[in-house]
């Protein structure tokens, strides 16, 4: 027995080590390997660094971009054009408070020179004295304060008013969307179930929903595997159901928890008038199964596993989800399948809304460290080097002749990198959003029709094209999101009070699973309120009407 | 079963097996019922236990579609070894598993020795102070610091971010230490006295006359070691901060446990790419690592299970 | 009459002579304190150095301040823990989830040694005790994947039997009526194999003599389990209750953690796990700090009664 399993153990070693070797040299959207190593690159005649610089950062990572940047030109080409040398750990966004907590631990030494805030806060990270305001240092980023405007200023600043963050900016069209399966729709149209094809107005959306849960739209022979609605829980549960919200026509912030009524005060979405009935109207559709039973642990990888599944019927997701999800399903033999983008969910009140796209958002913080080493100045040049017009090509488009061309002034990416869309764009180290940069539209737009004309866009495409520009289904129906506010008394009462086991959201979920009536649900937010919740409401009316 | 012997006259003797004489004597029908019973009821716990590894093991290597289908159960459909090709080369998986097993190994052979210098005085010192240093010991069975004068301890000793730092904060534990102590408190303390008699110091006693004698605790001790410091999630997860250092049960986490892109109020709302078939891919690679997280250990019990069967005599019950 | 104080040499030790045993016996005894002095500098270092740092209870501490740069508020924390109207829901859950794991999970492995050792069959019985070991190298990061894998109600296979069987799947996860099952089913996944290991090598150092005695005088096998071997693993399940209970307030922190969500938390929160949300997570530390320092000196004050009540009642007991 012994034998065997050691044999086992080497065979599988052996089989490790040879499969390390056979795929490292594959060449990606027509680069070969190394491709940028002997590119000819100039120095930069803004910005560089005479000796190098060493940055030390901490940021994180997303699983969809590569997993360590070693095989993208990105780092390599910033050092030689400006000097400057990245060594980044890398951390997942999955307990990243924790893992900020424990660098912090290790004292002042020990911090990196640049650091992402996360779900640790930059409210957090300021209280500790770990980052440093930069303020007063505004004047040597110029190209970061251009880039982010006037009128965003405010997704800049932090609620106390300083501003601590090197932004990352995407200026690209709003990418979420409602979406649904348009085959299905059909199906149930020719059924004689339902009389449209598109939901349009809230009872559509419920006959279509109760005709999803009535019958065997999939087609394998089980009538009651498809989830007509799949919601995910979001990263700490507060984001669940915001899709529904915006129906009730409650304009939520991005985690779902604040909101601005119509007279202007800035308030959580438990006290707008509206709640009640969503709250009644959810728990309804809960108990007779149109929502998915399991969004309290339904994380965005599990919703797409949904999709691919066959199982899900509609969801509220990255437009490009659909366009993904149909054409995985066409592969897997589903021939008809089509996730189709539709305007959000109308409510019985006729509302339909879609959070804008957040372009700025707050990224890399300068740490103390930096500042107790003099590197400060020095990297802040780099940022604003990043966000110059050198810089923002490199992010963009990478080097000149090898990746892209200046085509009648516009720079074009080769055809082979954005064929397969976003993917090989980013493997090869291009829009790399974990480190932060300027995402110009132009780029996003040669990758999104990865080099067809809108008429050859396959009907995938379509979908995920009508979801996602400004011009399409989802035209009209933006609303820009209130912040949310990290004023002193949110950042003590969220823990307990918000997410607790005690909290807002456990009560909101419980509520919707049936386990609390509504009224009582009112109770306890008074009792919550009382507790300190009046408090976050307060203080973040008062910074609110400062900040506008 | 029989076996020929030849005597030493040349004589051919045959010789039987002894079995038990329970085994001739008549079985009442409540006993053959029970015994049946017995039996099914192991069958059942065998696979109770197995099941859910083989659900990992065949998801792993099964093909997308019937992973998503679901109709994946204990055996693979489709052969699809996509996912450890995928895994293995993942440098950062095997580092990891490499900082898990200088921790485990290194950090249980560091042990074994404090553990046994630590209990040895316990079971056969007459000192001043035994018992002060009894209780000093038995008292941190009960009350620990927690987890923040753990990051402040680990910190002021200038074993930040250190594997020293894991190795070292396992190294003695009080309940190890009562094991050990029971196991030694069992063997006859004239052996101890007529050494000493003999002129050996108590280090020379320890590690040339009770530890040869104590193997079966040792190997015990020194499996629950390797295995408690291998799953160890909480400790890395406070005391480890770059992921250079990250053991096993981390990167675990990180890649099964993690919801994928964020959407928290506080970190961009970045477009996501999607592969062809990451969703399903990402289901048998997140399984295909919990496959390579457990052959370790699963492949050293059956070396050390020997020195389980010859009896481990805790001696717990003399207290 | 002259009344001269005679001096009684011999009932009177002076302190010359007192001093000189007492350095006599160190002498004697050097290697056993060269052996003592490492140990308890371990033990200072590593587990009552955090104690010092247990102070930081009184501060709202911040990690990069340190002490300094923290501002002091006295005993706010500890108002605001034991004014929390949570708090008490959350020990009785906690209780609540070791006491039934207490009634179920512990007794299991004794359960499974006695039934084991009563299997006649040599190799089935090495099979089935290997096997059973086997889950406990199986960290709690895979395991809750595991029963992630089987209980979901879209993907897993129980929805696959429900189906089967005309029912509608239950989505066991989200339900807070089965925390508790889910807990302690896996808690004996992992542990009925790798506890029984104590009872087995126990039962096998019962004297044979013993069940011979008992065979003689007519007992069949039920008599004699519960005659000889049951009284022969007692004592040692007694400790190891005793231990146990002493682990009363803690939970195995991971599993409760990674098997929470909004809809079972009014049951699945416990003591250890709101600790880390509202101090770690939250970095609130002082928080978490006083809250760690609370769970301890409840766990001491159980053990204490704990371990009286069985002297009382049995005469074994830990000291």
């Amino acid at each position: 027995m012994k034998k065997i399993l050691s044999l086992v153990l080497m065979l599988a070693i052996l089989l490790s080590v040879t499969s390390v070797f056979a795929t490292s040299t594959d060449a990606v959207g027509g680069m070969e390997a190394n491709w940028w190593v002997d590119a000819d690159v100039q120095k930069s005649d803004e910005f560089y660094v005479d000796g190098g610089l060493n940055v030390k950062m901490v940021g994180i990572h997303y699983n969809q971009y590569p997993t360590t940047f070693d095989g993208g030109y990105y780092f390599p080409t910033i050092e030689k054009m400006t000097g400057v040398h990245f060594d980044i750990d890398w951390r997942t966004s999955d307990g990243y408070a924790v893992v900020v907590s424990t660098i912090l631990a290790g004292g002042l030494d020990n911090l990196p020179d640049v650091i992402q805030p996360g779900a640790f806060g930059i409210a957090g990270l300021a209280d500790e004295g770990a980052i440093i305001p930069l303020d007063d240092y505004l004047d040597l980023i110029p190209n970061v304060v251009a880039a982010v405007g006037e009128d965003r200023m405010d997704n800049w600043r932090s609620a106390d008013g300083h501003i601590y963050a090197i932004p990352t900016i995407v200026n690209v069209p709003g990418s979420q969307s409602m979406t649904y399966r348009k085959d299905w729709a059909l199906k149930l149209k020719e059924m004689g179930v339902i009389d449209f094809e598109t939901p349009e107005t809230w009872e559509q959306w419920k006959a279509f929903w109760y005709g999803v849960r009535d019958n065997d739209v999939n087609g394998n022979g089980d009538n009651a595997d498809e989830i007509p609605l799949v919601l995910e829980m979001g990263e700490s549960g507060e984001r669940a159901l915001h899709a529904l919200l915006n129906a009730f026509g409650i304009k939520a912030s991005d985690d779902a928890q604040f909101c601005v009524l119509d007279d202007g005060t800035y308030t959580m979405v438990y006290d707008h008038p509206n709640y009640k009935n969503f709250l009644t109207e959810v728990q309804k559709l809960y108990a007779d199964g149109i929502i998915d039973p399991e969004f309290v642990t339904r994380k965005q990888a599990d919703m797409y596993n949904t999709m691919s599944a066959n199982i899900c019927a509609s969801c509220f997701t990255w437009a490009q989800m659909s366009q993904t999800h149909t054409e995985e399903l066409w592969a897997m033999g589903v021939e008809d399948a089509l996730f189709e983008c539709c305007a959000p969910i109308t409510g019985p009140n006729g509302d339909s809304w879609l959070q804008e796209r957040r372009a700025v958002t707050r990224l890399n913080c300068i740490t103390a460290k930096a500042e107790a080493d003099g590197k400060v100045e020095d990297i802040l040049k780099f940022f604003n080097w990043q966000f110059s017009e050198e810089g923002i090509m490199l992010y963009n488009y990478g080097i000149e002749g090898l990746t892209y061309n200046v085509v009648e002034g516009v720079p074009t990416l080769n055809l082979e990198i954005v064929k397969n869309g976003f993917t090989d764009y980013r493997t090869i180290g291009m829009e790399c959003e974990p480190f932060g940069g300027l995402w110009e539209t132009n780029a996003f737009m040669q990758c999104l029709f990865a080099g067809e004309t809108l008429e050859n866009l396959n009907a995938a495409y379509k979908s995920f094209w009508n979801g996602l520009n400004s011009e399409g289904v989802n035209k009209g129906h933006y609303y820009p999101m209130p912040p949310t506010l990290e004023t002193e008394a949110y950042i003590e009462y969220r823990g307990e009070l918000i997410i607790g086991s005690a909290g807002i959201c456990t009560l909101r979920d419980q509520c919707v699973a049936g386990q609390l009536s509504v009224d009582d649900f009112f109770a306890k937010y008074e009792e919550l309120k009382g507790r300190g919740l009046q408090e976050v409401i307060d203080e973040g009316n008062e910074a609110y009407q400062l900040i506008r | 079963m029989k076996d020929t012997v030849q005597t030493t006259t040349g004589k051919r003797i045959i010789l039987r097996k002894v079995k038990y004489d329970q085994d001739y004597i008549k079985r009442s029908t409540g006993e053959k019922v029970f015994n049946v019973c017995n039996i099914i009821l192991m069958a059942l716990l065998l696979v109770f236990l197995l099941y859910p590894v083989l659900n990992v093991l065949a998801i792993s290597m099964s093909s997308e579609t019937e992973v998503m289908a679901a109709n994946v159960t204990f055996y693979p459909i489709g052969y699809n070894p996509q996912a450890y090709v995928t895994i293995f080369k993942d440098s950062e998986l095997w580092r990891s598993i490499l900082n898990s097993a200088i921790v485990a190994f290194g950090g249980c052979a560091l042990s074994l020795i404090a553990l046994c210098i630590a209990a040895y005085p316990l079971a056969y010192g007459q000192f001043y102070g035994k018992k002060l240093y009894s209780v000093i010991i038995m008292f941190t069975m009960w009350f620990q610091g927690g987890i923040v004068p753990l990051f402040l301890t680990i910190q002021n000793l200038g074993l930040y971010d250190s594997l020293w730092a894991l190795i070292l904060n396992g190294l003695i534990s009080a309940y190890n230490v009562v094991i050990i102590r029971s196991y030694f408190n069992s063997i006859p303390f004239s052996v101890v006295e007529s050494a000493r008699i003999d002129g050996a110091n108590d280090f020379t006693i320890l590690f040339r006359l009770i530890i040869p004698l104590s193997k079966p605790v040792i190997a015990t001790v020194a499996l629950w070691v390797i295995v408690g410091h291998w799953n160890d999630y909480m400790n890395p997860l406070i005391l480890i901060s770059s992921t250079k250092n990250h053991t096993l049960q981390l990167k675990l986490k990180s890649l099964v446990l993690a919801a994928e892109s964020s959407t928290s109020n506080l970190t961009t709302l970045s477009q996501t790419t999607a592969h062809k078939g990451v969703a399903a891919l990402s289901t048998q690679v997140k399984n295909a690592v919990l496959v390579v997280s457990m052959i370790p250990m699963i492949s050293i019990y059956p070396f050390i299970q020997r020195y389980f069967i010859s009896g481990v005599m805790l001696g717990a019950v003399k207290g | 009459m002259s009344t001269v104080a005679k001096k009684t040499k011999d009932t009177v030790f002076n302190s010359s002579s007192m001093r000189k045993r007492v350095f006599n016996n160190i002498w004697l005894n050097r290697y056993i304190y060269m052996m003592v002095v490492p140990v308890l500098i371990y033990m200072v270092l590593f587990k009552y150095l955090p104690m010092y740092f247990l102070r930081a209870s009184l501060y709202d501490f911040k990690l990069l301040k340190g002490f300094e740069g923290s501002k002091f508020v006295g005993l706010k924390w500890f108002e605001r823990m034991l004014s929390s109207p949570e708090l008490w829901r959350y020990i009785r859950n906690t209780l609540t989830l070791n006491s039934l794991s207490l009634l179920i999970c512990f007794p299991m492995p004794m359960i499974f040694a006695l039934l084991l050792n009563e299997v006649r069959n040599k190799p089935y019985k090495k099979i089935v005790q290997t096997v059973s070991y086997m889950p406990h190298f199986i960290s709690t990061v895979v395991l809750v994947s595991m029963i992630n894998n089987i209980l979901s109600p879209s993907l897993g296979t129980l929805a696959k039997i429900y189906k089967l069987l005309g029912k509608t799947p239950i989505n066991f996860l989200s339900n807070p009526d089965y925390f508790y099952g889910i807990n302690i089913v896996s808690g004996v996944w992992q542990t009925v194999g790798w506890n029984a290991i104590i009872y087995i090598s126990a039962i096998s150092s019962i004297d044979q003599t013993l069940y011979e005695a008992a065979r003689i005088d007519g007992a069949n096998r039920w008599k004699q389990t519960l005659y000889v071997t049951i009284p022969g693993v007692l004592p040692t399940f007694v400790l190891l209750l005793i231990m146990q209970i002493g682990q009363m307030l803690n939970c195995v922190f991971d599993k409760i953690y990674l098997l929470q969500n909004t809809l079972n938390l009014q049951v699945s929160e416990m003591l250890p796990t709101y600790i880390y949300k509202v101090g770690i997570e939250s970095q609130k530390y002082g928080l978490a700090t006083a809250g760690g320092l609370f769970n301890s000196v409840l766990s001491v004050i159980l053990v204490l009664i704990a371990n009286s009540i069985s002297k009382k009642v049995s005469e074994i007991s830990l000291f």
